[in-house]
């Protein structure tokens, strides 16, 4: 089993810096197959772009912010391998895709929220560091439809670029040997 | 006596196991490359094959590039590489929102079949049958490159043991941009985009590569005009871009470091 904290940034909403810190849970079903869920909290701040809209067109665009993200995903690891660094000891690597669904609340300032529907697809890298920790770096489209008061339902990507560390239950590996 | 043959071997190895353990066995082993008959899968080699791109966090314009990527590896840990893309755009949901909400704006302000409504707009500074805001979306991008691989290693693929290295790009180019939107008061433009990035590079067998990059493109371009028609003050913005591409690579055997190297 995999626990791991996380922290995120979304990448792609010009009016508002969202980042977000939760916890990802993974049970691997073998070397290359687990199963998951994880759940992020998101915090916000206001990028110039909003107030240039306000100022340059007298217009206040309509901001739905995300408020939390929870979900299950199955993640498919094809690629593994280990290096060194500088001479250093021996690092093992894994390469994964990542696919599930899950829920998003979305809201916009001063008014009640909204639960959307939402899948994804990502892919990341896991560095090991020893048998029982590891750290990766991910990305992921959640991807969900946005009801807007002005120009109604909007298709929504919501790029999240993730950081995690992760800590294995049980802490050793075992080892298969060759008959 | 002649000596039998298992007497012979047992010398040969008693000689082996003498000379491995002297200090001239020692010095050529300290002195020998880490990876010997190493492949070296861009030193001297091409590379070309498609692209496709898309940027990230725009708030108007959303790119996609699809286009063509050539390298050339002067050695294996460095490259320079061309890159042409065209540009395909689409409005942003942002883009829609605030054209709704110029839209509603003017008919607040001077409905549209009002008797007096071309004096009303003059009034009220109004562009007479302004559509929207405008602005630019990326046309086309020429890109040149250096690349610097840091790190390449062997991993497992599906069973197969494949290549891979990480890269960083650093470079300049040039953008045209179109005129999107309201083309009564943007135009077409031109800016130098310089740009960094990092890479992921999969070698599916010793001839067919696939990378994975993302690049943070600097354009320099007036981003949209305002409510009056005027465009705001050019400025050097960034632009994520994520890309994808599949390499062709020439020679397709490559090189092999020998013991001399």
């Amino acid at each position: 089993m995999e626990v791991a904290p996380t922290v995120g940034l979304s990448l792609n909403d010009p009016l508002t810096l969202h980042w977000s810190a939760g916890a990802l849970l993974n049970v691997h079903l073998s070397e290359t197959f687990a199963v998951g869920g994880t759940y992020h909290r998101f915090f916000h701040h206001e990028l110039p772009v909003s107030s240039e809209i306000a100022e340059e067109f007298g217009v206040f665009a309509e901001r739905r912010l995300r408020d939390f993200q929870a979900g299950g995903h199955v993640t498919w690891s094809p690629v593994y391998g280990k290096f060194t660094l500088f001479q250093g000891p021996i690092l093992h690597f894994s390469a994964y895709l990542t696919g599930g669904a899950g829920v998003m609340r979305t809201f916009s300032p001063g008014l009640g929220g909204d639960f959307r529907p939402t899948w994804n697809l990502g892919g990341g890298v896991s560095l090991h560091l020893a048998q029982w920790i590891a750290m990766s770096l991910s990305l992921a489209d959640h991807m969900y439809i946005e009801e807007f008061a002005t120009t109604g339902s909007s298709f929504q990507n919501d790029v999240h670029m993730q950081f995690s560390v992760s800590l294995f239950l049980p802490p050793g590996v075992t080892y298969r040997y060759p008959r | 006596m002649r000596p039998t043959r298992s007497t012979i071997m047992a010398m040969a190895l008693c000689a082996i196991t003498v000379l491995g353990s002297s200090p001239v066995a020692a010095r050529a082993l300290s002195d020998s490359p880490p990876v010997l008959h190493q492949k070296l899968m861009r030193a001297g080699r091409f590379e070309v094959g498609p692209r496709l791109g898309v940027t990230l966090n725009d708030p108007y314009e959303r790119n996609i590039l699809p286009g063509l990527s050539f390298n050339y590896f002067i050695l294996d840990w460095i490259g320079v590489g061309l890159d042409l893309q065209y540009g395909l755009s689409m409005d942003t949901q942002l883009h829609e929102q605030v054209d709704a909400g110029l839209k509603a704006k003017w008919e607040s302000l001077c409905p549209a079949g009002a008797a007096d409504q071309a004096e009303c707009e003059a009034k009220a500074g109004l562009i007479p049958g302004r559509p929207g805001i405008g602005t630019t979306s990326i046309q086309v991008l020429a890109l040149a490159n250096v690349s610097i691989i840091p790190v390449i290693g062997k991993a497992m693929l599906f069973g197969e043991v494949v290549r891979y290295d990480l890269h960083l790009l650093f470079g300049a180019g040039v953008a045209t941009l179109r005129a999107e939107g309201d083309r009564t008061h943007v135009e077409d433009d031109l800016s130098l985009v310089p740009f960094a990035g990092v890479g992921f590079r999969v070698f599916l067998n010793d001839w067919i590569s696939m990378n994975f990059e993302m690049r943070d493109l600097l354009i320099n371009y007036h981003r949209v005009t305002d409510q009056d028609g005027s465009k705001l003050d050019a400025v050097f913005t960034n632009h994520f871009e994520l890309s994808w591409s599949l390499g062709f690579v020439f020679p397709q055997v490559p090189s092999v470091t020998s013991l001399d190297d």
